[in-house]
């Protein structure tokens, strides 16, 4: 029958699939299992782009959070329908910060000299380890916990609606007590900016700011006001303003408020500078005002009261607290959390949701993206063809060592105690981690990954055991460059970061 | 449509089986690919619409038709203007009874929609079809779509296996 063979041109696949709800990332998988032209229209690039266009809301995927709680999974998903990802081990990789579909940790081995930052693509599941500051690495000894960080892409005019895998730049904050030391200067800290830039692999001169006080940060987030402006809250309520066209710091006054220590930045619908506090159940939100940079002001924006919007639950019990834990950048959404759980808020529409049933976290650090599935093996664009055959040989061989070292490094870590040899845990654990062969196309690797997360697990074998799943490990120049940089951190142990494209 | 007032500009608009359509110039102006025709004054006589025939062009000018913003003036800020509330509604009512059509029909006027570039009835469309993929299983879709499943047993598997995730 002619209907029967009636089909849909390729473009207009793509045209059914953006309009599968973007909260809902199993559909769009699910839709990839229709058939193979299905699987490539869902991977395209410019399906992401798309998404951007249609949907004026990125959504929130989900959260990652410093709570300690094993039985917690790293990554909380706020979807509507089911949603995973594989994240690095939190118990090795701290999350500092989520932008421009990036998060950016900082390996918890604090006093050790192997700090470095891990990059992470979530989408495509890239990663890129980074080493810190020299300067830092120096004075770590008298260092502040809880360095804030802050990731942002930096593609010429992008929009961020496919600059995975481009340029990024990292923005480091420390402070250094100098209290504790000989040190003959009368300052008693100083705060120390430093900017990484994947293009060069290297950090530029580092900026520095005397606050007379020592700057803590327990409650890392920052935003991004504009292209060139981010802003940290530390812990007395004061913020942290780095101006990336100027190299400046500059500390900013928070709003009057009794409340300062409870409150969190955000940016207001315009995009500016904002503070939210809760004061007696009422959301407070201060937008600031600048005619011009030495006359600014904080003026009360918004106040929304929680008591109608979040379920009667939330207040039950003595304990009626409600403290707004993340601010979810680009998506203009808070998550507040209270004795009945954490709450999502969408400050366009008010709508809340019930997003996790716990609520001792500190920090969350939201993912806000689309979903999108990456390429397959076969869907592959074919100009990566080349690279992959060219490598093939050598790095199959390679890829099968380094299995087998996981595997070793695995069973060294599960046998040493926890609490007495937390180091060799973590050099175990972070010898693991760098086995992860990062797939744009995703055949192999996220199998791989999450055996190495849960370090020890017996998956691994079965892994090795069914059908040598490393051996068709897609091999694109990306992968390549992974591997070698992998390599070269294991040996002489000071990395040689590239550029993930 | 039929209270609009007389001496509106008028467009003809041609499908390639012979027929002719004309059509006031702000409704053949929610599509934008005629209106750029227009503006860039390619449209003197007749406009030949290419691979919409008769049956799917008259739906889509029925759908303009309706589509078309009544409170304003004429021209290019017509179709800027929100529709009140209300309308929207009865929009809406309208919207889901005109999409009451077979697959094939359906399918001709998402290309129709994609190629004329017309935003509303390229959601409406494409809406349609998802939320009658969405609620179906995978066999289901693939006999809506008369597609085959092209995966190998063992394609299929990894990717489930993957992302177990989605299956729950």
């Amino acid at each position: 029958m002619a209907v029967e063979l009636l089909m849909l041109p390729d473009e207009l696949f793509e045209e059914i699939l953006l309009r599968l709800p973007p909260d809902e990332p199993a559909c769009l998988l699910r839709a990839s299992l229709v058939c193979k032209a299905w699987g490539c229209a869902v991977t395209r690039p410019s399906l992401r782009r798309r998404l951007h266009e249609l949907h004026r809301t990125t959504p929130v995927l989900g959260f990652l959070h410093d709570r300690r709680d094993k039985s917690i999974s790293d990554f909380i998903p706020t979807t509507i329908s089911s949603f995973s990802l594989i994240v690095p081990d939190r118990r090795c990789w701290r999350a500092l910060d989520c932008r421009h579909g990036r998060v950016l940790f900082l390996s918890n081995s604090k006093g050790q000299s192997t700090e470095e930052f891990l990059l992470w693509e979530p989408i495509t599941g890239a990663q890129q380890r980074i080493p810190v500051p020299v300067a830092y690495d120096n004075i770590s000894a008298n260092m502040i916990v809880y360095p804030p960080a802050a990731v942002f892409c930096t593609a010429d005019g992008c929009d961020h609606h496919d600059c995975l895998g481009g340029p990024f730049c990292v923005l480091f904050i420390f402070s250094v007590n100098n209290v504790d030391t000989d040190d003959d200067t009368d300052d008693d800290g100083v705060t120390w900016a430093g900017i990484y830039s994947s293009e060069t692999g290297t950090w530029g001169e580092l900026t520095s700011l005397q606050p007379f006080w020592p700057m803590c940060f327990t409650f890392y987030s920052s935003v991004l006001v504009g292209r060139s402006l981010l802003y940290f809250m530390f812990d007395d309520g004061s913020i942290l303003e780095y101006d990336l066209a100027r190299h400046g710091l500059a500390v900013v006054d928070p709003p009057e408020s009794d409340y300062i220590d409870q409150c969190n930045i955000m940016l207001v619908e315009d995009g500016g500078l904002g503070v939210n506090e809760v004061v007696n159940l009422h959301l407070k939100l201060w937008a600031r005002e600048a005619s011009d940079i030495t006359d600014a002001r904080w003026v009360l924006s918004r106040v929304i009261y929680l008591g109608s919007l979040l379920p009667i639950s939330a207040f039950v019990g003595a304990e009626t607290r409600v403290l707004v834990l993340g601010f979810a950048e680009g998506a203009n959404a808070i998550f507040v959390t209270t004795v009945a759980g954490v709450f999502m808020i969408k400050l366009q529409s008010n709508r809340v949701r019930k997003v996790c049933d716990d609520h001792g976290f500190c920090n969350l650090i939201p993912l806000v993206s689309f979903y999108t599935p990456m390429p397959r093996v076969e869907h592959k664009d074919p100009s990566l063809k080349h690279s992959e055959e060219a490598d093939g040989t050598d790095q199959e061989g390679e890829e099968e060592k380094t299995a087998d070292h996981a595997q070793q490094l695995i069973n060294n870590g599960s046998n040493v105690n926890k609490e007495g040899d937390f180091v060799n845990i973590l050099e175990c654990a972070i010898h693991a981690t760098e086995n992860r062969v990062p797939s744009p196309c995703g055949e192999v690797a996220p199998r791989c990954t999450s055996t190495v997360n849960k370090c020890g697990c017996s998956l691994l074998c079965e892994a090795q055991e069914a059908s040598d799943p490393l051996g068709d490990v897609p091999k694109s120049a990306r992968n390549e460059e992974s591997v070698k940089s992998s390599d070269s951190i294991n040996k002489d142990g000071a990395g040689n970061p590239k550029n993930l494209q | 449509m039929a209270t609009r007032e007389a001496g509106k500009k008028m467009i003809m608009l041609k499908s390639p089986d012979g027929m002719e359509f004309e059509v006031e110039e702000a409704v053949a102006m929610e599509s934008q690919t005629i209106r750029k025709m227009i503006e860039d004054d390619c449209a003197d006589t007749a406009i030949l619409i290419p691979n919409i025939n008769s049956k799917i062009l008259s739906r889509v000018i029925e759908y303009c038709n309706k589509h078309v913003p009544t409170t304003g003036a004429t021209g290019a800020a017509a179709s800027d203007t929100v529709a009140p509330a209300a309308l929207a509604e009865d929009l809406k009512i309208w919207d889901a009874e005109f999409i009451k059509v077979n697959r094939a029909t359906r399918f001709d006027l998402i290309q129709a929609a994609s190629y004329l570039n017309i935003k509303g009835l390229l959601d409406l469309t494409s809406q349609t079809t998802i939320d009658t993929i969405s609620d179906n299983s995978l066999e289901e879709i693939r006999s809506f779509l008369s597609t085959k499943n092209d995966y190998l047993p063992e394609e299929e598997q990894t990717i489930r296996r993957e992302n177990q995730w989605a299956f729950q």
